[in-house]
C-alpha cells in the first residue's frame, strides 16, 4: 500500500462525516475526534511522502463524506475551520489544500474530486512546459543578439572581414542564427498549441461548470481552478433567480400557445410564429442574463436557442 | 535540514512529567500546530502510538498515562520538526528515570549517559511538578520547590560550568498546569525563580518559564477527562535557539563561499580581458585570441554565479523557516515568560531579525 501511496502524486483524503454529526458539540470536541480518527494516522504518511519527494506535498483533496447528515447544521466556514485545525500541520498560509463535501450523490462528488485534481495536474504540466519553452526562447533571443553583435564586429572591418577565416566564421554564425530562429519559431508554435489545448479547455469547462453548479459542495481551495469558460445558457438558468423567472414565463407562454391551438402537430406558419415569438423572449432573456452576470464579463453561447429551432424545424419536416 | 545531532535533555525528579511530556508533545504535534508538525523516527513510533491510544482510553483513569521511566532506562526519541512538511531540523529527546539523578553510585552507567547528554544539549529543560505548586501562599510553594530541586540544581551548576563562555538557554516547564493554574500567578513564578534559582538571575543567562498540560480537564472525575495537550511551547523554544544557531552558522559559511566565488569571477573576468588584449594592437589581438580559453572562463563565471544563486536561495529558504518559528513563538509569547540578565523581559525574537 505504501508503495502505491508514495507513487501517487494526488491524494483524496476521505473524512468520515459522522465525526460532524452533533452540531451542539464544541469545535474542539469535533477537532479532537477527527484528529484521533484520521489526522493522527494520515499526517505521518503525507509527511513520509514529502520526505521522499523533495519536501513537496502531494496534491491533496479532503472529501468529507455523508454530508447529508450534517451539512445543513454547519456553516461552510465552520467545516473549513474544523478540518484546517484538525490537519494543522498541513494547512499554512502558503498551502491550503482543497476541501469539499460529498453528499448523497456520490457519483457527482467523485466526478468533481477526480476531475478537479486531474485538471490541476494537467494545467500545471502544461504551464511548466510553457514556462520552459518561454525561458528557452528568452535564452535563444539573447544568443541570437550575441551572434549578430559578433557578425557586426567582423563586418565592420573592411579588409579583415573579407579574410577567408572570417568569412567562414560569418557563415557559421548565420547558420547558428537560422537554426536558433527555427527553434524559437517551433517553440512559439508549441506554446500556441498549448494555449489552445482542447483537452485542457474541455476539462476546465467541465470542472468549472461542476464547481459553479454545486456551490454547496465546495468548502475551500477550489478558487485556484477558476477556469474562464464560455458559459452556456443552461448554467445561467441554474444560477440566477431573475433568469429563472424569465425562462419560466417563456415556457408558460409557449404552453399557452400550444393549448390554444389544440395541436398535436403544428402548421408551418405556426411554427414560424412560434420561433419568432420565442426569439423575442430569448433576446429579453439574454439581456437579463447579461445584466445579472455583468460582473463576470462572460460571453454567452446560444446553445439553447439552437436546440429550440432545431426541434421545431424537425417537427415541421416530419409533418411535411 | 539542520543538524541531526541536536539533543535536548530534560531534568526533573520522579513524577515530574518528563515522559508524559514526550507523549503530550507528540500527541499535539503529530497533527500539527499552525503548520508545524513533528514526525517520530521508526524506532519510537510504535511506542508513542500505543501511548497515544492508551491516553485516549478515558475510562482507564490514572492507567492512561505511561508508567514512569525505569531507573536504568534511558530512552532516546528521535524527532523531526517540519513546517508545511518541509524539514526544519531533527533532534533527539533524551528521557531517563527521574531517580537516576540521585542514584549516581548504584546506576553509574545511566548517570554517565545523563551527564554526557547534558553536556551536549544546546538547551536544557527543567521539569517542575505542577502538583507541588498547588498550595496557597508563595512561601509554601517555594518551600516545596526548594525541596524538589536540590538535586537538580547540582546538575544545573554542572551544565553552566560546561557552557561558561556561551551559556545556552534553560527552559523551565511547569507540568500539570491544569491542576496548578489556579494556584499560581506571575508574582509566584517570579518569587519561585528568585528564591529557588537565584544563581541563574545573573548577567548573560537567559531562561524561560512555561506551563504544560495534557488537557485542561484531564484530571476530572478521577483522570477521566479528555486529553488535549498544550505542550508545544517548550520544544519551540529549544528549536528556536538551536535553529537560529544553525542559520547563523550557515549564513557565515555561505558568505565565505560567496566571497570566494566573487574572487573567482573577478579573476576569470581579468583572464578574459587579458586574452583579448595581448598586444594592444586590435587586429593582432583578434588573430591571437584563443576563443576556447574565453569559453572556459565564461563557464567558470557561470558556475560561480550559479553557486552564489543557489546558496542565496538556500539561505532564504532557511530564513523563511526561521521566520515561521519566531513568528509562532511571538504569537505564543503570552504563554511563557523570559528572564534575561536577572530581569523579566518581553520575548521579541530580535536575534532572528539579524539573520
Amino acid at each position: 500500500m505504501v508503495n502505491v501511496l508514495y507513487s501517487s502524486n494526488v491524494w483524496i483524503i476521505l473524512i468520515d462525516g459522522t465525526d460532524f454529526e452533533s452540531a451542539e458539540e464544541s469545535d474542539e470536541q469535533i477537532i479532537g475526534r477527527i484528529k484521533r480518527n484520521s489526522a493522527r494516522t494520515l499526517i505521518p504518511y503525507i509527511s513520509d511522502y514529502a520526505e521522499e519527494h523533495n519536501e513537496t506535498m502531494p496534491e491533496l483533496l479532503f472529501v468529507v463524506t455523508k454530508a447529508y447528515k450534517f451539512a445543513y447544521k454547519f456553516m461552510p466556514d465552520r467545516i473549513k475551520y474544523i478540518i484546517m485545525t484538525a490537519f494543522e500541520g498541513i494547512f499554512t498560509e502558503e498551502s491550503s489544500p482543497m476541501i469539499m463535501l460529498c453528499e448523497t450523490s456520490v457519483t457527482k462528488a467523485a466526478g468533481l474530486a477526480v476531475l478537479s485534481l486531474f485538471y490541476i495536474r494537467y494545467a500545471r504540466e502544461i504551464s511548466d512546459d510553457v514556462f520552459q519553452l518561454k525561458t528557452r526562447n528568452e535564452r535563444i533571443k539573447s544568443d541570437i543578439s550575441g551572434l549578430y553583435n559578433m557578425i557586426y564586429e567582423i563586418e565592420s572591418h573592411k579588409i579583415l572581414g573579407k579574410l577567408p577565416a572570417n568569412k567562414r566564421k560569418l557563415d557559421s554564425y548565420r547558420g547558428q542564427i537560422f537554426s536558433l530562429e527555427t527553434e524559437a519559431t517551433n517553440n512559439r508554435i508549441k506554446i500556441e498549441n498549448y494555449s489552445n489545448d482542447m483537452g485542457l479547455q474541455h476539462l476546465g469547462t467541465c470542472v468549472q461548470c461542476m464547481i459553479d453548479n454545486n456551490p454547496q459542495m465546495i468548502i475551500n481551495g477550489f478558487d485556484r481552478i477558476n477556469y474562464k469558460y464560455d458559459k452556456p445558457v443552461s448554467v445561467l438558468i441554474k444560477r440566477h433567480t431573475g433568469v429563472k423567472v424569465v425562462f419560466g414565463l417563456n415556457l408558460f407562454i409557449l404552453c399557452l400557445v400550444l393549448i390554444r391551438e389544440k395541436i398535436e402537430v403544428l402548421s408551418e406558419i405556426n411554427v414560424l410564429l412560434l420561433v419568432i415569438g420565442y426569439a423575442v423572449w430569448f433576446v429579453l432573456f439574454i439581456v437579463l442574463a447579461v445584466i445579472f452576470d455583468k460582473r463576470r464579463k462572460k460571453r454567452y453561447k446560444l446553445h439553447f436557442l439552437n436546440d429550440i429551432v432545431c426541434f421545431f424545424y424537425t417537427k415541421a419536416k416530419e409533418k411535411k | 535540514m539542520a543538524s541531526s545531532n541536536t539533543r535536548f535533555t530534560a531534568l526533573g525528579m520522579s513524577g515530574s512529567g518528563k515522559t508524559c511530556y514526550v507523549l503530550g508533545m507528540y500527541y499535539q504535534m503529530i497533527t500539527g500546530v499552525k503548520g508545524f508538525s513533528i514526525k517520530a523516527e521508526n524506532s519510537s513510533i510504535a511506542k508513542l502510538e500505543a501511548w497515544m491510544d492508551n491516553l485516549d482510553e478515558q475510562q482507564c483513569g490514572m492507567n492512561r498515562f505511561p508508567a514512569g521511566t525505569a531507573l536504568t532506562e534511558v530512552s532516546d526519541y528521535e524527532f523531526k520538526l517540519k513546517y508545511a512538511l518541509q524539514d526544519i531540523m531533527s533532534f533527539n529527546w533524551i528521557d531517563y528515570g527521574g531517580g537516576t539523578l540521585r542514584e549516581r553510585e548504584n546506576n553509574p552507567e545511566a548517570y554517565q549517559m545523563l551527564l554526557e547528554s547534558i553536556r551536549q544539549s544546546p538547551v536544557l529543560y527543567i521539569f517542575l511538578d505542577g502538583e507541588l505548586l498547588c498550595h496557597e501562599g508563595s512561601e509554601s510553594k517555594i518551600k516545596e520547590v526548594k525541596k524538589n530541586i536540590r538535586t537538580i540544581n547540582g546538575f544545573l551548576m554542572e551544565y553552566s560550568e560546561h557552557h561558561q563562555d556561551d551559556m545556552l538557554p534553560i527552559v523551565f516547564v511547569i507540568t500539570k498546569a491544569d491542576m496548578c493554574a489556579d494556584y499560581i500567578d506571575d508574582n509566584d513564578i517570579m518569587s519561585i525563580m528568585r528564591e529557588c534559582f537565584s544563581f541563574l538571575m545573573t548577567k548573560g543567562i537567559r531562561f524561560y518559564v512555561t506551563m504544560a498540560t495534557l488537557g485542561k480537564n484531564i484530571a476530572e472525575d478521577g483522570y477521566k477527562g479528555e486529553a488535549d495537550p498544550k505542550m508545544h511551547i517548550p520544544i519551540f523554544l529549544g528549536i528556536y535557539h538551536t535553529f537560529l544557531g544553525f542559520c547563523f552558522a550557515l549564513r557565515e559559511e555561505i558568505m565565505d563561499e560567496e566571497s570566494r566565488n566573487g574572487m573567482m569571477i573577478e579573476q576569470n573576468k581579468d583572464a578574459i580581458k587579458k586574452e583579448r588584449n595581448k598586444t594592444g594592437w586590435a587586429f593582432l589581438d583578434r588573430l591571437l585570441c584563443d576563443e576556447s580559453n574565453i569559453d572556459l572562463c565564461r563557464r567558470q563565471i557561470d558556475a560561480a554565479n550559479e553557486t552564489i544563486q543557489s546558496n542565496r536561495q538556500l539561505l532564504n529558504h532557511y530564513k523563511k523557516l526561521m521566520n515561521a518559528v519566531s513568528s509562532q513563538l511571538l504569537r505564543d509569547s503570552i504563554n511563557f515568560k523570559m528572564f534575561e540578565d536577572g530581569v523579566e523581559k518581553d520575548f521579541d525574537a530580535s536575534e532572528s531579525l539579524e539573520l
